[in-house]
């Protein structure tokens, strides 16, 4: 390894938010999720790119998160020092998804340098816990509602209400031929 | 039914606090109104057709109640959205490492200076006492964990792969062969830490932080860099660049 002489002088780093990403309520196999947006930022005093991907660091139970599951929307993002960003993320559970408690981490870190330098390239990375929980079924009958049941849904609220509305207030409207 | 429902110049509100309070409707509720008004014959058959409708939509706005709350949360699901301003402060888990790069600046073969070029077979290197890496964790307490990377050519050729750690290194005596280095980190005049190893293998816990690599709030360690080359390299190249990353985790 042949040396250069002087050192770069600059202070890489990476921040992301430590709350961890959890998924409110229970995933169903085949099903899409909007996951909280994840907070990244440049701790340090150089213009870096960050990347975010998906790796299990934490020990605990928990089953892992295959990578292809977590779609980021927003990667390689370039940050001046100190700027933030929040990343985008979606979860795409399978049909096949084993059912049970998923834990795993999303990764985000500088990236290095393409161009060869004849030098160690030092990185900062920064993780947080990734979890959520998938449901035994395939989305039965507590599954997601289809498109269509939301206006459904306010259409028999809007009729039930205009029905009760009817009966307390005495309400009639009476249509006559001529 | 809410207070409000019965008094008069709230009608709007009471309005809608019906249509909300069908979402909780009750046998108690109906026969309220039922005490409260005399219906005729007529009245009672529309009021008796109108039922099962009724009933039927609360019916169907409880099954949809029953389904997990979280469903606002699927992409395919309907939100509403509106705007307000509010300061939060988010709880970050950060690193910083400085400098950005650094050479391997004090080299040996077997006790025998070298300068900063590394020798085949099996030369050493490492970073000097003026050329240490400062690692720093934030404010949050957690966990670092180090990992080590190929070594790349310069000219893109075969990359020299890491090896210890867990990896067999193929020298003779256990040290690298062929295409092989291992990296150890380590203070500044202290003994070199564990090997690295690549990304996709995992990190090893940094015990320069502590035994069990936890670091406290803002706690920031100097390290110094070592690796032993190959015993010999396929690639001609002069210059090999390779990677060190140190990871907070929680």
């Amino acid at each position: 390894m042949v040396a250069c002489p002087g050192r770069v002088a600059a202070e890489i780093g990476t921040g992301i938010g430590a709350s961890p990403i959890a998924l409110a309520a229970v995933a169903h196999p085949g099903h899409t999720y909007r996951l909280p947006a994840l907070y990244v930022v440049n701790t340090g005093t150089v213009v870096s790119t960050y990347r975010v991907r998906v790796e299990r660091l934490s020990p605990g139970p928990g089953r892992l998160v295959p990578s292809v599951w977590v779609r980021v929307r927003r990667n390689d993002v370039p940050l001046e020092p100190k700027q933030s960003a929040s990343v985008p993320l979606t979860l795409v559970v399978p049909a096949s998804a084993a059912s049970g408690a998923y834990l795993s981490d999303l990764v985000v870190g500088t990236e290095a340098p393409r161009a060869p330098s004849a030098q160690a390239i030092l990185g900062a990375q920064a993780a947080t816990k990734l979890m959520f929980r998938v449901s035994g079924s395939g989305g039965g009958l507590l599954g997601p509602p289809p498109m269509w049941a939301y206006p459904a849904l306010g259409a028999a609220l809007t009729l039930a209400g205009g029905v009760a509305l009817q009966r307390r207030l005495g309400l009639r409207l009476r249509l006559e031929r001529r | 039914m809410g207070p409000h429902a019965t008094q008069g110049p709230r009608r709007p509100t009471a309005v809608i606090m019906t249509v909300a309070g069908l979402c909780t409707f009750s046998p108690a509720d109906e026969e309220g109104d039922s005490r409260s008004s005399t219906p005729t014959s007529g009245a009672r058959r529309r009021r008796l057709a109108s039922r099962p409708a009724l009933i039927g939509a609360v019916l169907g706005a409880l099954a949809l109640a029953v389904v997990p709350a979280a469903r606002a949360q699927t992409t395919s699901g309907s939100s509403t959205s509106g705007s307000s301003t509010a300061s939060i402060n988010v709880a970050v888990r950060s690193i910083t490492v400085a400098p950005g790069a650094v050479n391997f600046d004090v080299c040996d073969q077997n006790g025998t200076a070298t300068g900063s070029t590394l020798t085949f077979p099996n030369g050493r290197c490492a970073t000097s006492a003026a050329n240490v890496v400062t690692i720093t964790n934030g404010s949050a307490p957690g966990h670092i964990d180090v990992q080590g990377a190929d070594a790349i050519p310069a000219d893109g050729g075969t990359h020299w792969t890491l090896c210890g750690g867990g990896i067999l290194c193929t020298g003779n005596n256990g040290v690298p062969g062929q295409d092989q280095f291992a990296e150890q980190d380590g203070g500044p005049n202290g003994a070199p830490g564990p090997f690295l190893v690549t990304g996709d293998r995992g990190a090893q816990c940094d015990t320069g932080f502590s035994s069990n690599c936890s670091a406290g709030s803002n706690q920031g360690v100097t390290e110094s860099l070592h690796m032993a080359g190959p015993s010999g390299s396929t690639d001609n190249s002069r210059a090999f660049t390779t990677a060190w990353t140190w990871t907070a985790v929680p």
